[in-house]
């Protein structure tokens, strides 16, 4: 049976786990954050870890899909890979943002969709970024790593610059965080679309 | 003539240096950089949570304990999956199979970073913090114990990583594997009964309690017996050995028994009399404090001096200030508030605002349903404000406004020393809870 071209990009990219992965994540992201809701003494802003993984989660997955079997080959290619790299990013991107801001419905002004949608987009940048830097298949350790760190060390007020550098956890309407998140997807999405992902030798 | 056919003459074999395989593994790859990972994620986190822990064993040790238990642990699980899958990754797994050594040395030997690395790291940290703490503290001593076993869960960790990642061929499993240890680790954390003694990152905030002895070790053994038990099980599927596993299971079983079999509340932790022993100055009204906290007592002292230049001599004022495990005594003791959250490195940071909340403290009678209503009551909770803030001024960017206030504050004031000392006496005197028993300056 011959596949169209689209499908057999989609296939080798390992994209439809990606996608299921997307999904899962949703769910999983859906049910913790009215789980966390239910408990005794805690209200909706105890949904931050929610609106910290999920995204997380949705951007390793997006971030491990980058990652090509034919690296050389491609680049042998004649039409420039940019507009593919660019779809291949952003398209999933736009899924998980829909899909994780549906997953937290509520209380906007706290951890609610808009910082589940900021956190996507940031996130998604950071990985794109250390795709093309550590290669696809380690892309996720980066903003793993990053996100470890500030969420226990960035207090719970704006103090010392944490609205900058702690913008991960920061709640939803706040301008400082956004702008730090929108520049990591633009600088993660140029890079990629530019370089594309890393070739780490000796891997398949 | 027959040419002789000599060999060759050889030369002697040049010594070569061989290099033991479990050193070039420890050098190479990710494992440095995941002990590298798991320094930085500590000392970050510990200078992120604003060094009011330099000061208090217990508040050390806690802080590390949880910081492991729910970052290092997640860390070390996707950095041993990571590195477990390497080798298929590499497509080297056939070439592994047709060398001479047996499948569980080499097993050990792939491991060791995994579990080595993350370990190390988290010692080194701990090191780092116990010795930015040694210069601060005045009782007790660090639990070094349960710093080990905060490190051995952390290897134990990355060893389960390592194994999963060998067995599961995924992309994506090496972080989800980190997320969801995270979540359970978090989710045991924060678990009422004895179970969650038995996860690492159990919290203990009390600094008047110790360990009891053997909870260090058990909880070593429980992490380690469970991780070598996967170990072997693994190592040995294919030969006849494997039951061997059963032991380091079965001392992992008996550990956790243990464990569980502790009191659901307090867990391991017991006081100590040592610790909470008081430790008072010698000036008048006394201030006394915890043994833990005796090297706060000249900061404290210094914070609420004005406060006893006022107080010195005037019936009903306290005779001791009493800060931490035992609270109120003797007839005359009156509460401290806490200054050990407002310190850093044995000084108060705001001893104005400790000044300020300790005379808060000082007011406030506990008053039943019913007390503070009547036609008095407004004024007489101007006045009390206006002797706190007489007495304490509040800090211009805290507390309430005294605008209200201020007609009484300035006739207090302008009282010659004689007033103010009958003024506070009556104003000791009165009960506060009822309005109109309150003096107006």
């Amino acid at each position: 049976m011959k596949l169209p071209p689209l499908s057999l990009y989609l296939r080798s990219r390992g994209l439809p786990g990606a996608l299921a992965a997307l999904f899962g994540t949703a769910a999983a992201a859906a049910w913790a954050a009215q789980w966390l809701v239910s408990l005794p003494d805690f209200d909706h802003t105890a949904r931050l870890p929610v609106v910290l993984l999920g995204p997380l989660l949705a951007a390793g997955a997006i971030g491990t899909s980058l990652h090509t079997p034919s690296d050389e080959l491609d680049r042998t290619a004649v039409r420039p890979w940019w507009p593919r790299r660019l779809t291949h990013l952003l398209a999933p991107t736009a899924l998980a943002v829909a899909l994780l801001a549906l997953a937290v419905p509520g209380h906007s002004e706290a951890f609610g969709a808009p910082a589940a949608v900021r956190n996507t987009l940031g996130l998604v940048g950071m990985t794109a970024a250390a795709a093309t830097l550590v290669g696809a298949r380690l892309s996720w350790l980066p903003p793993t790593f990053y996100l470890g760190v500030v969420y226990l060390a960035a207090p719970s007020d704006a103090g010392g610059g944490a609205v900058w550098w702690g913008w991960a956890t920061r709640p939803g309407p706040e301008g400082e965080a956004w702008t730090v998140a929108a520049l990591c997807l633009a600088a993660g999405t140029a890079l990629y679309a530019w370089r594309g992902a890393r070739h780490v030798t000796g891997e398949a | 003539m027959t040419a002789t056919l000599t060999p060759p003459r050889t030369e002697p074999a040049a010594y070569v240096r061989t290099v033991s395989p479990l050193r070039t593994e420890l050098r190479r790859g990710l494992g440095p950089w995941t002990g590298a990972a798991v320094l930085l994620t500590v000392l970050v986190t510990m200078y992120g949570k604003g060094l009011g822990w330099q000061g208090r064993w217990a508040d050390t040790t806690n802080l590390l304990h949880v910081v492991a238990g729910l970052l290092c642990g997640p860390l070390a699980l996707a950095a041993g999956c990571w590195q477990g899958g390497r080798d298929r990754r590499r497509g080297t797994t056939e070439l592994w199979d047709s060398v001479s050594r047996s499948p569980m040395r080499r097993l050990l030997v792939a491991v060791a970073p995994s579990a080595l690395w993350p370990a190390a790291g988290l010692l080194l940290a701990d090191a780092v913090c116990a010795l930015a703490t040694w210069p601060y503290v005045s009782a007790g001593r660090p639990f070094l114990e349960l710093l080990a076993a905060d490190a051995v869960a952390v290897g134990a960790l990355g060893t389960l990583g390592h194994l999963v990642g060998r067995v599961v061929r995924w992309r994506l499993t090496a972080p989800l594997l980190g997320i969801a240890g995270y979540v359970v680790l978090g989710l045991a954390a924060y678990r009422e009964g004895p179970a969650r003694w038995l996860g690492p990152a159990g919290e203990h905030q009390f600094f008047w309690d110790r360990p009891v002895w053997w909870y260090g070790p058990a909880a070593m053994a429980w992490a380690a017996g469970l991780a070598l038990a996967a170990l072997l099980a693994y190592g040995l599927r294919t030969a006849r050995l494997r039951p061997l596993a059963l032991v380091p299971l079965a001392v992992a079983v008996g550990a956790a028994t243990l464990i569980l079999r502790l009191p659901p509340d307090e867990g391991p932790w017991r006081p100590d009399p040592a610790l909470a022993r008081q430790v008072c100055d010698d000036g008048t009204p006394q201030v006394c404090l915890t043994a833990v906290d005796e090297g706060l007592l000249p900061s404290v002292s210094a914070a609420l001096a004005p406060l006893s230049a006022h107080l010195k001599g005037v019936p009903g004022a306290p005779v001791r200030w009493v800060g931490g495990a035992s609270g109120p005594a003797l007839p005359g003791d009156v509460e401290l508030p806490s200054a050990r959250q407002d310190a850093v490195r044995n000084r108060l940071t705001r001893p104005d605002l400790y000044l300020n909340s300790a005379v808060n403290w000082l007011f406030s009678d506990s008053c039943r349903p019913g007390d503070g209503t009547g036609p008095n009551a407004e004024r007489a909770s101007t006045v009390q404000l206006a002797v706190i803030e007489w007495l304490a001024p509040t800090p211009d960017d805290y507390g309430p406004d005294t605008t209200a206030a201020r007609p009484y504050i300035d006739r207090l004031q302008a009282k010659s020393p004689a007033e103010q000392r009958e003024y506070l006496t009556r104003f000791l005197a009165a009960n506060t809870c009822h309005p109109d028993e309150v003096p107006i300056p």
